[in-house]
């Protein structure tokens, strides 16, 4: 039964999925803001970012963390992160473009699972997250 | 004011896994997936990171971890995943100041790293998550 998740069979070690992400904009920032409770007034109040040396609001890393989340799940399927680490390197700022980047590290073909390692980058090729993931591959193979 | 050390205990907090909240954070994180009241599909991953909506519960005083001063950045976060989050679960996370540390920044900044722990429990009192969440601190109190 095809249900859209990719199989271990299809997966190799130095595998990479990349996807590119609409345009960020203070609307992401602040619907995030609302959903999750991150009210730090960096990520929606411009004056008061500019007063903190910023040029202005920024992305809260978790909003690129949950989406980054998202096309994992979409990858893999639902349920199927089993360890998700990421570290925030640089800001993320309203109109950046950016990439999601998958790299299958490791593959486990006794449990059944993969290590990726992961970045986004912006469109002016700085990296704004790292991280790594661990995720359990459905039937195949 | 608790002195901060590492394992000081944070409190916990119980919340209700609701519907209309999976949906409004799903969308917020690019997931346009369909989660309906009766969804066995797990809640978005980083999903709990929404605790910080509800009240934490302590028996004593609740610790203050000092990051009114200075600008408080999220570091890192890492997850992980011990059995599945559904819609209609009730979890308690119970967290504990894990590790605490002062550091530079690259010019030379006094940076201050705090990491907490929260482990997730369900209403069957089954962990579903650990999670690791690290906040730098620049140019606050030390």
């Amino acid at each position: 039964m095809s249900d859209g998740r990719v199989r271990l069979d299809e997966l190799s070690e130095g595998d990479e999925c990349s996807w590119q992400l609409p345009t960020v904009t203070r609307s992401h920032f602040v619907r995030y803001a609302g959903a999750s409770g991150d009210f730090n007034p960096i990520h929606h109040d411009d004056d008061l970012a500019r007063a903190a040396g910023f040029p202005s609001v920024f992305a809260p890393g978790m909003l690129m963390a949950g989406a980054l989340a998202t096309y994992l799940t979409n990858w893999f399927g639902p349920g199927s992160l089993r360890k998700y680490r990421v570290r925030f390197t640089g800001q993320v700022w309203p109109n950046d473009s950016l990439c999601f980047r998958a790299v299958v590290r490791r593959k486990n073909d006794a449990a059944r699972t993969v290590a990726l390692e992961l970045s986004v980058a912006n469109h002016d090729g700085r990296t704004v997250l790292r991280g790594n993931a661990v995720a359990s591959v459905g039937p195949g193979g | 004011m608790t002195l901060l050390s590492a394992n000081t205990d944070l409190g916990s907090t119980t919340f209700p896994v609701e519907l209309g909240k999976v949906r409004e954070f799903a969308t917020a994180v690019l997931d346009d997936a369909d989660y309906r009241a009766d969804s066995c599909r797990p809640v978005p991953p980083t999903f709990t990171m929404t605790v910080a909506l509800w009240p934490s519960e302590s028996e004593g005083s609740q610790p203050e971890l000092g990051l009114s001063a200075g600008t408080i950045f999220h570091g890192e976060q890492e997850f992980e995943y011990l059995g599945d989050i559904l819609i209609g679960d009730t979890l308690t996370a119970r967290s504990r100041l894990s590790g605490i540390s002062n550091s530079q920044t690259g010019d030379g900044q006094d940076m201050r790293l705090i990491t907490v722990e929260s482990r997730f429990s369900n209403q069957r009192g089954e962990e579903v998550l650990v999670s690791r969440t690290v906040i730098v601190q620049t140019g606050g109190a030390s």
